[in-house]
């Protein structure tokens, strides 16, 4: 009876100290924040809007400027693009690309995936315009092997910032139907979501990634059946984010759904034209993501102010 | 040793529930309000110079004005209009078909330069002629109606539907036509007579191409106007069941 006693005192103390433990590790922590910034479907808009609704906003000189300015605040910053980099005012019709590729370039992009009208000029266009890119595009659905892109790209990245291992990868939409088959030429597609759980797994659990984001140009979600971000957060088992594109969705803030084991997909995307930059910082405790915070989409203006 | 088990399954569950609890991430949203000097980058403005001068040279050349903004809409649209009545008078067809996503911009009120027929329609696509018989006709106008409209010019559309049929009440102009032919002349976007956009229904129909350029063909019936006459004649009307 006593022994038993004296066990329950000691399994308490025991507790005690464990629920005291984590507090401990806090006071003695290490945070992080990450920011992610991201376009996508810019569309070559190279200047500010001239007509409309948006008159005024965009432009790549303002979007860099507002880059820049971040960049000076947070030390650790990815910026990313989520495909349609081409096709939509003159400047792709005569430099085919060129421009766009060099100011992503100059602005430090880390990565970019493959939207549909990147293909507009054929994988030959594409192919010539890639020297201009110091970025690399990550598609992990498209199989390029049996094309003039053979080796071109990767499936993913994985960036480290400060102590934090981010594994990006790239998925695109289906190509039949889109694009010209004369255009994507012997270009394979394979299933977005079971190559998207595939990659995502191997980051996780290989590669020991602390945060997972897919840059996705599959569109954010139609009435239709048909692959979409939101399906794929659904269906998803270690993405954090999802960076997409396509549909040019325009949100206030980002989404959350929950995946396959009930945990929190975020899916964010920024309409088109660079008339927003998308902003998401990661705060991390060591490795642990603690939250996430969100200031609302910049709009890419002369005095843009965060909203 | 019993203890210490204890006290390892009692560690194990309370860093499983902490890591339970920190992996449903808590998102928060700020509204920061934080001002970013908007001076725009210099490095880039320097890149971009040449090339805008370049381009400037043509694409700032007034074609024509409109006094209404031309936008996109569903199930009609004045931009859809506009593209395919122009296009349906330079080419010998019964009907004109483009699709919503093909027309990329809204052209807003005011002198309509080459650059903005460009925005409009940025893609190299040319017009083509396609024989099409009764089957196909009734797939596109499914499509057309599933769609909840596309750009169209010579015909109207009256139809109904529900979560699963359509209706056809009538198709004005067209009603008649199959009876005395076999097939009616579509005129379209070399992209869509290919199958883009999922009309799957031309692919296998032999094009009959008009070496013509539809952006070219825009900016050619600009340069002839001097204001632009776009009107909405509920050409399509869907009644919702």
């Amino acid at each position: 009876m006593n022994s038993r006693r004296k066990f329950i005192k000691k399994s308490c103390i025991g507790a005690l100290a464990i629920t005291i433990l984590p507090s401990f590790t806090i006071t003695n922590s290490k945070k992080t924040k990450i920011t992610i910034l991201h376009t996508n479907d810019t569309h070559s808009r190279i200047n500010p809007i001239k007509n409309g609704k948006y008159k005024g906003y965009g432009g790549m000189a303002q979007r860099a400027a507002i880059i820049n300015n971040i960049r000076k605040k947070n030390q650790h910053v990815l910026l990313l693009d989520a495909g349609d980099i081409f096709q939509g005012t003159p400047y792709f019709n005569y430099f085919k690309g060129e421009l766009e590729f060099k100011l992503m370039s100059e602005m430090k992009y880390d990565a970019a995936t493959l939207g549909n009208h990147d293909f507009d000029n054929g994988l030959y266009g594409l192919a010539k315009q890639l020297p201009n890119a110091k970025f690399p595009f990550l598609i992990a659905n498209y199989n390029f092997d049996k094309t003039i892109l053979k080796n071109k790209f990767q499936e993913y990245k994985i960036f480290n910032k400060g102590g934090i291992k981010i594994g990006v990868f790239g998925i695109g939409i289906k190509l039949d139907g889109l694009v010209p088959k004369e255009l994507y030429g012997n270009v394979l597609y394979e299933n977005p979501i079971n190559k998207s759980n595939e990659i995502a797994k191997y980051l996780k659990k290989e590669k020991k990634c602390n945060l997972i984001i897919c840059l996705s140009h599959l569109g954010l979600k139609y009435d239709e059946d048909k692959d979409s971000d939101v399906l794929l957060a659904q269906q998803s088992k270690y993405i954090d984010l999802i960076i997409g594109g396509h549909t040019h969705s325009f949100l206030k803030e980002p989404i959350k759904i929950y995946n396959k084991e009930k945990k929190e997909v975020i899916i964010n995307q920024v309409g088109w034209g660079g008339i927003n930059l998308g902003k998401i910082d990661f705060h991390f405790n060591r490795n642990t993501l603690l939250n996430t915070t969100f200031g609302g989409p910049i709009f890419v203006k002369k005095n843009t102010k965060f909203i | 040793m019993k203890i210490k088990n204890i006290l390892v399954l009692l560690y194990l569950f309370t860093s499983f529930a902490c890591s339970q609890k920190i992996y449903n991430q808590t998102f928060e949203y700020n509204q920061d309000n934080i001002k970013v000097q908007g001076k725009v980058d210099s490095t880039i403005i320097s890149i971009i110079a040449p090339y805008t001068k370049i381009i400037n040279k043509y694409m700032q050349d007034t074609l024509c004005y409109t006094k209404y903004d031309l936008t996109k809409d569903s199930p009609e649209s004045t931009i859809g209009n506009f593209v395919t009545d122009l296009c349906l008078n330079y080419a010998q067809a019964d009907i004109c078909i483009m699709n919503k996503g093909g027309l990329r911009t809204n052209i807003y009120k005011g002198y309509v330069t080459r650059e903005k027929i460009y925005e409009l329609m940025p893609f190299e696509n040319e017009l083509v002629t396609l024989e099409i018989n009764k089957e196909t006709f009734k797939s596109l106008i499914n499509y057309i109606v599933n769609q909840g409209g596309e750009p169209f010019s010579g015909m109207t559309i009256i139809a109904s539907k529900n979560e699963k049929t359509i209706y056809m009440d009538s198709i004005v102009n067209i009603d008649n036509h199959f009876k005395n032919n076999n097939h009616i002349t579509v005129l379209t976007s070399d992209y869509l007579a290919n199958g883009g956009d999922n009309m799957y229904f031309f692919k296998e129909i032999k094009q009959n191409k008009l070496n013509l350029k539809l952006r070219d063909v825009i900016i050619d019936y600009c340069s002839q106007m001097d204001t632009l006459k776009v009107t909405l004649d509920n050409r399509i009307q869907i009644n919702y069941e």
